[in-house]
């Protein structure tokens, strides 16, 4: 019985970890982020299909959740696709309604 | 030869868990393959921990996964290992969320999370895990003023039994409830499964009774028809039939004119009438909560969802009485014109 108290414990506190670290969403994001994505592999720009592949979302579309988490998807997927950094990555994007703002790959 | 550790979804009692986690463990595998998560599961798949290191291999990885979680979810509904199987369910949801950057729909962290202290709760006393994991929802930080106040009253409820910890847990339960509707209609419906998880996990609130006490009128051909209906759906025997003036207390039985086509129970020393008898029945029947939960997940859209969410929470909160009682009472006065029905059902 300790052991399961323990073991519940520790995964209460991962979790708190995860929430207060923005990581681990337990609750539903309320934050909402229209972005239009641009990407470029060596000279040759993607198509709208290729990016819906490359990145699993719509070149362009509202993301449920902060554009941190858009730009991580989008820099996973270049890491896991494009091995020698040739990829170029243009967003433009905007918050829960707000101004329109820029985001480039690399930095 | 029968497989011992077989038995019905709706049968929630004699598990290593007590009633209202098993049955909220249930709910949850109800709800994660009535609204299509198994399909899901890793769709879109984009490594996040490089599971597996090659990416040729993620429709298998893919394929495993959603097997693993298909039996686990089969497993947890038919048989008595609920404690296994939901780990098992959690385990694989967990390792579809760890594994692939995309795939993080709403409420799967929070399903596992339910699965798994539940699986780790002991059979009795109060979970109080799972109410700090209620608590944890609440708290983020983006919380707003009304999730810092259920948060608090989700962790009060784990006050030594008395009213403070009693008012806490009804303001947990129905704060909740309507809370979590609200945010379904302000995220929108891919937060459906996150709602559906959010509302079974409020079971980890509610006491379960051992048995409830029914008093029923024994001269009456309706109640005892109704009787044998309401027998059918009672898989773990939670109903103690007595036909009223039989063993009654005095000051409960009511008087001969009343007792005529009512009904009455005792739960844990609370004695209810008609209509309110009837919802406490009700809302103790597993298999109500199956059919709740699956009109909840199947439910074609958003509007849909949240009207009979709320009809739900109206039906169970005290405001229906008004329309409850009276609609009841016209039920046992016209009850002789629905016995011939009733009876055609046995």
């Amino acid at each position: 019985m300790r052991l399961r108290l323990a073991a519940g414990l520790c995964l209460l506190a991962f979790e708190a970890f995860g929430v207060f670290t923005a990581r681990l969403p337990l609750a539903p994001s309320r934050t909402r982020t229209r972005y239009v994505i641009g990407a470029a592999v060596g000279t040759e720009g993607l198509t709208e299909d290729q990016m819906e592949r490359r990145y699993r979302l719509p070149a362009e579309g509202v993301f449920a959740g902060e554009p941190a988490a858009l730009f991580d998807r989008i820099e996973r997927a270049e890491a896991a696709f494009e091995k020698y950094g040739r990829s170029r990555v243009y967003v433009r994007y905007a918050v829960d309604g707000g101004p329109e703002q820029q985001w480039r790959f690399p930095h | 030869m029968a497989f011992p550790a077989l038995t019905a979804p709706f049968r929630v009692a004699n598990t290593a868990l007590p009633p209202q986690l098993a049955l909220l463990c249930r709910l949850l595998a109800l709800a994660f393959l009535a609204t299509g998560q198994l399909a899901l599961i890793q769709s879109p798949y984009l490594p996040y921990l490089d599971i597996p290191a090659d990416p040729q291999s993620g429709p298998w990885f893919q394929r495993a996964l959603q097997l693993w979680a298909l039996l686990a979810a089969i497993g947890l509904l038919f048989t008595t290992r609920v404690r296994t199987f939901a780990l098992l369910l959690a385990a694989a949801i967990a390792a579809a969320h760890l594994a692939s950057r995309a795939y993080q729909p709403p409420g799967l962290a929070l399903a596992a999370s339910l699965l798994t202290l539940s699986a780790l709760s002991a059979q009795n006393g109060a979970p109080r895990l799972l109410f700090a994991q209620y608590a944890l929802l609440y708290m983020h930080p983006a919380s707003r003023p009304v999730e810092w106040i259920l948060a608090a009253s989700a962790a009060a409820a784990s006050l030594p039994a008395g009213r403070a910890a009693t008012i806490a847990q009804t303001l947990a339960v129905w704060g909740s409830a309507i809370y979590q509707c609200f945010l379904l209609y302000e995220t929108g419906p891919d937060n459906g499964f996150h709602f559906l998880s959010a509302q079974a996990g409020l079971l980890t609130f509610l006491p379960w009774p051992k048995t409830i006490a029914v008093f029923y009128d024994g001269a009456c051909g309706f109640c005892a028809a109704s009787r044998r209906l309401a027998s059918r759906f009672d898989f773990d025997g939670l109903f103690d039939w007595r036909a009223q003036h039989s063993g009654a207390p005095a000051d409960f039985c009511p008087a001969p004119s009343q007792a005529r086509g009512s009904l009455a129970t005792e739960t844990a020393g609370h004695i209810r009438r008609g209509y309110l008898a009837w919802r406490d029945m009700t809302a103790h029947l597993p298999a109500a909560g199956f059919a709740a939960m699956l009109a909840l997940a199947l439910a074609p859209t958003l509007q849909a969802r949240l009207a009979l969410a709320a009809v739900l929470l109206f039906v169970l909160s005290p405001l229906s009485n008004f329309i409850g009682e009276p609609f009841y009472r016209l039920i046992a006065r016209h009850r002789h014109k629905f016995l011939p029905a009733l009876n055609s059902n046995q």
